[in-house]
């Protein structure tokens, strides 16, 4: 793996490291999707990208608490993960917005937020404003009354991302949140992932390049459960020559360094 | 903030409209009686209405086990299970604001059902008893248990066919008690479903016994689906079996207590209402007090005609069916039968009425309906006709050309005496009523 400056010693936090991986296992089903990964992430904006079936979703969800490692050891926000750990204390200070965002369709905008709020277990006099103030920053205030099944696509991923960061998480894990904006909006989340980025560790798992590119402070590339490379999206693009596929530096830096990893894993 | 939780439940879960549909059925139920005229079923008194709402379960329980299974399902219908479940809030605590949101909607909805009906019961009667209100809460309660149970179901075994199943299932299994009331004895197990098996009349009431046990079985029951929903998992379900054996052990033993069929006499509805204007007494039954102005002319007609014979009676008195006899021989019974809820006394007329009190020269029939023997039948409205000294009496001409026939002879066997044998035969008509004898033999002078 080639190593490159990362995020967290550009900005360094309370936690030391948000996420702290080491030889971490996880299964997806019957298979090791994540299998013997290394990974240190402190505050700043991470970009999680790597080919499908990378384990991209499957670390996401075992940071997210919803899977337990089945090897390796994980800290998050300073707080190891598995065995009897109450999860409770480290969950509140999780925002997750899982790929397939499931939400209640009778619920409106501004309910289902509250609601997930709730959930979160944050201060009660506090979740009114903090509602709103999710709700603005995702740009949905003209439909924070409208039921969610009333929302278009975009619109949902938007809700998705407002119910995530309502409780102002320290740890924001967000699977495919571009997926159904249009670039307008797509532009505006770059904003906002930048700006959330200045007080958290926010790791986005995405399929788009370019938003890694935009958005991201550091870039994390898996390939078949492994940590393939870590480093700025400079390093990455860096990587990539002219005779590699891509229509941008980033995108030929990706598929340079994917074809590096798959070339010294089979030799 | 569990409030604002609780109010976004009760506006967004399916709680209200399972709340909204158990009234709409239940009050469909009710008033799908009012073009028929059997309405009389449920709105002759509150307690009868309490009663019948409790019928209605049979449709309405199994129905709430089905929407409890239902909004259970939201999280996997919605496929929000993975979101929610990374939250800090334990399952438990999401699941208490939608269990009580389901609760109040279905307890709102039952109240509206009993609501509808009480405006046609306040008009009806003026006779008011407590006796209604532990009836409709046992109701309410195991409507509960139902919404509680359901949601428990569902929340354990989270698939598409839990909910339409449980409908199917709650509603044989509430036929089992129906089945087992066939029976010559119907055992205290026949009071475990919410219904009754045993019709409820006017002038009875559900046992305090049978209402306290219900309580106790169904609050366990609501216990044990609201143990079994904020659980969810297999293993730790099993402590909700615990609340609902307990309740068993409980409630079996108090229904042992009731008479078989939970039901009783309802004394208060049947105590007397009296005139004391310094006339000859008539008594009404306290649920029909409302009439007793409208009977007081009529029965004093009634005693005056009696007044023809030797020791006449010199009151009237309206009773149950289930008056334990003997009538006094200075009173005359008027069944309360001839009285309809929110109509009044079944006569036409003052005359019909007087006629109709007459009948049987003032004797109550010891058998009722279809087990009155042919000719009791025949002798009552000729004896009435005797006392009033009109034949056919007002409001008893028969159609039938053969029973009218048959009564008619004995009519005219009857004039074709001497006046003072006239006045025996139908004296001696009235001590048979009174002793529960052959009023037919007494009519034609035998014994």
């Amino acid at each position: 793996m080639v190593r490159a400056v990362h995020s967290a010693e550009l900005a360094p936090t309370t936690y030391g490291w948000h996420i702290n991986a080491t030889e971490l296992r996880v299964r997806a089903g019957r298979r090791m999707a994540v299998d013997g990964l290394d990974l240190r992430l402190g505050q700043g904006v991470h970009g999680l990208l790597g080919p499908n079936g990378a384990g991209k979703t499957t670390l996401i969800r075992a940071l997210a608490t919803v899977l337990r490692p089945a090897g390796g050891e994980l800290n998050l926000l300073g707080q190891r993960v598995g065995g009897r750990l109450d999860l409770r204390s480290l969950r509140r200070q999780i925002g997750y917005l899982p790929q397939d965002f499931g939400y209640y369709k009778q619920f409106t905008v501004r309910e289902f937020v509250e609601y997930m709020g709730w959930l979160k277990e944050m201060n009660p006099r506090e979740v009114p404003d903090a509602v709103q103030r999710a709700i603005d920053r995702v740009g949905l205030r003209e439909r924070a009354n409208s039921r969610m099944k009333q929302l278009s696509g975009g619109m949902l991923r938007r809700a998705g991302i407002a119910q995530a960061i309502v409780n102002s998480p320290d740890l924001l894990l967000l699977d495919e949140p571009t997926v159904g904006l249009d670039p307008a909006q797509r532009l505006e989340f770059r904003t906002l992932l930048r700006d959330l980025g200045q007080q958290a560790c926010v790791l986005v798992s995405t399929h788009l390049v370019e938003d890694v590119a935009a958005a991201c402070s550091n870039v994390v590339l898996m390939d078949e459960g492994k940590l393939v490379f870590q480093g700025t999206p400079a390093d990455v693009a860096a990587r990539g020559g002219q005779q590699d596929v891509g229509d941008n530096p980033i995108e030929r830096g990706y598929t340079a360094l994917l074809t590096q990893h798959r070339a010294g894993v089979h030799q | 903030m569990t409030g604002r939780v609780l109010r976004i439940e009760l506006r967004r879960s399916s709680a209200w409209p399972t709340g909204l549909v158990i009234a709409l059925l239940g009050i469909a139920g009710l008033l799908s009686l009012v073009p028929t005229n059997q309405d009389g079923l449920w709105d002759a008194q509150w307690t009868l209405l309490a009663s019948f709402q409790r019928i209605m379960l049979v449709v309405l329980w199994p129905l709430t086990l089905g929407a409890g299974a239902w909004q259970a399902r939201r999280d996997r219908r919605s496929k929000a299970e993975e979101l929610l479940g990374t939250t800090a809030r334990p399952s438990w605590r999401r699941v208490l604001p939608t269990a009580f949101a389901m609760a109040l909607c279905l307890v709102v909805g039952y109240v509206l059902i009993f609501a509808v009906g009480a405006v046609n019961v306040a008009g009806t009667t003026d006779y008011f008893s407590s006796n209604w209100l532990p009836v409709a809460l046992v109701g309410a309660l195991s409507l509960v248990a139902a919404g509680w149970l359901g949601l428990g179901v569902g929340r354990l075994v989270p698939s598409v066919y839990t909910p339409p199943v449980l409908v199917v299932l709650g509603f044989l299994v509430l036929l089992v008690p129906i089945q087992l009331s066939k029976g010559d004895a119907p055992g205290p197990e026949s009071l475990l479903g919410p219904g009754f098996t045993t019709t409820v009349r006017e002038f009875q009431m559900i046992a305090p016994a049978v209402d306290l046990g219900q309580f106790v079985w169904f609050f366990g029951l609501a216990l044990g689906g609201l143990l079994l929903a904020l659980f969810g998992r297999r293993i730790a379900s099993v402590t909700a079996v615990v609340p609902v054996v307990l309740a068993l052990i409980v409630a079996l033993p108090i229904f042992s207590a009731a008479p078989a069929g939970g039901v009783q006499a309802d004394p208060a509805a049947s105590a007397e209402v009296c005139t004391h204007d310094g006339g000859p007494t008539v008594c009404v039954t306290a649920s029909h007090g409302q009439d007793l102005a409208t009977l007081v002319g009529p029965a004093r007609q009634a005693l005056a005609a009696l007044g023809k014979l030797p020791n006449p009676p010199s009151s009237v008195h309206e009773v149950p069916d289930d008056r334990p006899g003997p009538q006094p021989a200075d009173q005359v019974w008027f069944d309360a039968a001839n009285h309809t809820a929110g109509q009044g006394w079944d006569a036409k007329s003052g005359a019909e009425l007087a006629a109709k009190i007459l009948a049987g020269a003032g004797t109550k029939p010891c058998d009722q309906g279809n087990s009155m023997d042919r000719l009791t039948y025949e002798v009552r409205p000729i004896v009435a006709a005797w006392l009033i000294g009109q034949y056919p009496a007002p409001g008893m001409a028969v159609e039938d050309p053969d029973e009218n026939a048959e009564r008619t002879a004995l009519w005219q066997a009857l004039a074709a005496l001497p006046k003072a044998a006239q006045a025996q035969r139908v004296a001696a008509v009235r001590q048979a009523g009174l002793a529960c004898g052959d009023v037919g033999a007494a009519l034609s002078g035998g014994h």
